[in-house]
């Protein structure tokens, strides 16, 4: 080879180099603009969010103004609509918003309650009932919470918030730092030293600049705590479960009770997974049926009753991709005669585990199975609340599982009045354009805490199913649901 | 001798650049998956062509040249020009999306008047990214997590609203929501809907082997799951 060959090769290699690397810097470059862009429109998606969420704060606001210094039905219920309205909407917002456990579920919960007591007070309305006292003086403290939440999120609006840049970090829901809606009494001390861009990090501890408290020390709660019952109320989440029954099972016993309760279908061993501590604590079993399907099994510490038992194939390594189309007709509806028959089996397996007096109320179908529900029944009336689930293998009619949490957290021995009105007086009260295809008495349920004793008709409008409970004792319309009938079951709504 | 090395280090140089180009050019052009393209979709790719006997490497997530060849007999079974990449018509057929942020297609389907089959196959996605090599229950859990968070006052209330609360599901964040679920995890969603709850009321979970994330391990454990850590509110 002679040199100048050598000399042009090296010449034509290193153009080559040169080109690659032109090439590459204006592909990453064109790539880093890519990004910029994407983060401008996440960061514009965000600041939206973050002005919506002002303004509809500044609506509930002012409603919650308002609805301290009105006197009228008309008024509390225009009022107390127009809250929970701005509440689910502001709501709805925050969600928007890159969370962060500490700060903004605090915020949420705020919004969230406010409008569930709103929707309380509303239902109460709506007889006649006016707030009370009591009422009165938690719309107040909430008005004033309203305000100081809105004076900080005015406030991370007016500084701006690079929100890309917190939805990029590595954090889930994660350390101080990464907040950027810096609120009321989860942060203690530690709150300085993530200097961020929140803005706001200066005044963790006591921001209250806002018009209602003279006392500068304020650390506390700056949301108030609210007694009432609804859905998200705290009594609520604090509700203990009645149905247990007593005394306490150990891992033996548990196992014991796990094994008995199983009988035929446990085809081998029984392993102890462990104790949950969840909101009623229970012994964990796992084991299998003797075709290799998995059981999963659970007890209750208290009581020793199956909460949740569910048999299923092991999961298979490769699987097939399921439309969405594909994805609700899994399983059809069988034929009556078919859905009486494992109504029946679900039943009778039901009588064979203690629970004497259930019956069948409307049922699902997918997964190669049918899941049934079962209702309490005491003297002949409904017990909505004390609700079973019993999963029914269409095919073959084995059972494949059954979960009893509801019925756990309210069955007790109950003493039902009789009706002081007449199911004639309570029929006058359903829409006259209703055709009523049956009529029975039940106990449904009012949150987790209340139960209302009703006549429950079951009715055909245009050809649509609806069920109207009519309370029996003051005659009021308590309840409406849909029943929509679909390829794979009802569903009441 | 010098000259030499000197000439093959140049050498070396010229094969890093182009391969950079490469790998630049193919993350550059976030539609279609090609030679030198990686991540979790590219395993996705993978693992439904090796399940369905087109490719027969490992799932590793890098877009080599088994895998060009597989793609290319799975388009030509399927009547698709084979140019090894696969581009929106191939994604379709393999039944994964490419697009990061395809909306919901079921939102504006007249279908679900109630919204609530949609919401149903949104939550068998969001299943499938997080748990899809965990068992049964696994499954039901990350749902019921789900659920729980739709009835807790601390997050959104509704179950799209919480799925795709920023920060809230890394599936979300990556992708990996936009890939169709099977059948396990649509039955895992429907039991989760209808209250089947092995969490016992937890609203957080987290790998322990994936995560070190303060708060996540500060939580109390109410069970373990497979690979996932189920956790209340502290």
């Amino acid at each position: 080879m002679t040199r100048t060959l050598k000399t042009t090769l090296n010449v034509v290699a290193a153009l080559l180099v040169v080109a690659a690397l032109v090439a590459l810097i204006f592909t990453t470059r064109a790539q880093a603009d890519e990004i910029e862009k994407a983060r401008t429109r996440l960061n514009d998606t965000c600041s939206k969010s973050l002005e919506d969420l002002v303004t509809i704060t500044n609506e509930l606001k002012n409603a919650l103004g308002k609805v301290q210094v009105v006197n009228s039905q008309k008024q509390y219920t225009m009022l107390l609509s127009q809250i929970w309205r701005s509440a689910g909407e502001a709501v709805n917002a925050l969600g928007n918003l890159p969370s962060n456990f500490a700060h903004v579920s605090e915020a949420n919960a705020f919004l969230v309650q406010t409008g569930d007591y709103a929707h309380t007070l509303l239902d109460k309305c709506a007889t006649g009932q006016l707030p009370t006292e009591q009422d009165r003086a938690q719309l107040t403290a909430l008005y004033q919470a309203c305000s100081q939440l809105y004076d900080k999120l005015e406030q991370a609006n007016r500084q701006g918030v690079d929100f890309a840049g917190l939805i990029e970090s590595n954090d889930y829901y994660a350390d101080e730092g990464s907040s950027w809606l810096q609120l009321g009494s989860k942060t203690p001390a530690d709150a300085g030293e993530g200097s961020t861009d929140a803005g706001n990090t200066s005044d963790a501890q006591g921001g209250t600049e806002s018009g209602t408290g003279q006392d500068n020390t304020v650390p506390e709660k700056m949301y108030p705590t609210l007694i009432y019952d609804g859905p998200f109320s705290d009594s609520t989440e604090k509700a203990q479960p009645k149905g247990l029954g007593s005394g306490e099972v150990d891992e033996n016993a548990a196992n014991w009770k796990a094994r008995e309760f199983l009988g035929d279908l446990l085809g081998g061993n029984l392993t102890y997974v462990g104790r949950a501590e969840g909101r009623i604590p229970v012994h964990v079993f796992s084991g299998t049926t003797k075709d290799g399907r998995v059981i999963d099994i659970e007890i209750t510490v208290t009581g020793g009753q199956c909460r949740l038992m569910r048999i299923s194939k092991p999961s298979e390594q490769g699987s097939t991709p399921v439309g969405e189309e594909q994805a609700e007709v899994d399983t059809p509806k069988p034929d009556e005669e078919t859905g009486r028959k494992l109504a029946q089996i679900g039943k009778d397996f039901l009588k064979a585990k203690g629970y004497e007096s259930m019956e069948s109320t409307y049922a699902q179908y997918y997964g190669g199975t049918a899941v049934i529900n079962y209702a309490f029944v005491q003297d002949g009336v409904l017990v909505y609340p004390d609700l079973i689930k019993v999963w029914v293998e269409v095919n073959t009619g084995g059972i494949v599982g059954f979960e009893a949490n509801n019925y756990l957290f309210s069955h007790v021995q109950r003493t039902i009045e009789k009706p002081s009105i007449s199911e004639e007086e309570a029929r006058a009260k359903v829409n006259p354009d209703l055709t009523v295809e049956s009529v029975r008495v039940a106990l449904i349920p009012k949150g987790l805490l209340e139960e209302k004793l009703c006549y429950e008709f079951k009715c055909t409008y245009n050809n649509e199913s609806y069920i109207i409970y009519i309370n029996a004792m003051t005659g009021v319309e308590e309840q409406v649901y849909k029943i929509i009938d679909s390829q794979n079951g009802q569903l009441v709504v | 001798m010098i000259k030499r090395r000197n000439r093959a280090l140049l050498l070396f140089f010229l094969a890093l650049a182009f391969i950079a180009i490469g790998i630049a050019g193919a993350a550059a052009d976030a539609a279609d998956l090609v030679g030198g393209s990686q991540g979790a979709l590219v395993k996705e790719v993978q693992r439904r062509l090796k399940d369905w006997g087109y490719y027969h490497g490992e799932a590793d997530g890098k877009y080599g040249q088994m895998t060009i060849d597989a793609v290319k007999r799975f388009q030509k079974r399927h009547g698709l020009s084979q140019t090894g990449t696969v581009n929106e018509k191939t994604a379709e057929k393999l039944g994964v999306s490419l697009s990061g942020w395809k909306p919901s297609s079921s939102s504006s389907s007249s279908a679900s008047p109630d919204g609530t089959s949609s919401d149903l196959y949104l939550m068998a996605r969001c299943i499938y990214g997080e748990a899809r090599g965990e068992p049964y229950m696994g499954k039901v859990a990350i749902g019921a997590v789900i659920m729980n968070r739709v009835k807790s006052k601390d997050f959104p209330n509704t179950i799209a609203g919480v799925i795709y609360q920023p920060k809230a599901f890394s599936v979300v964040a990556d992708g990996q929501i936009n890939l169709t679920p099977d059948q396990e995890c649509i039955n895992a969603a429907r039991d989760a809907m209808n209250g089947v709850d092995p969490t016992g009321g937890c609203v957080f979970y987290y790998n322990p082997n994936k995560t070190s994330n303060k708060f996540m391990h500060s939580l109390p454990t109410v069970i373990t799951i497979g690979s996932h850590r189920f956790a209340r509110a502290a």
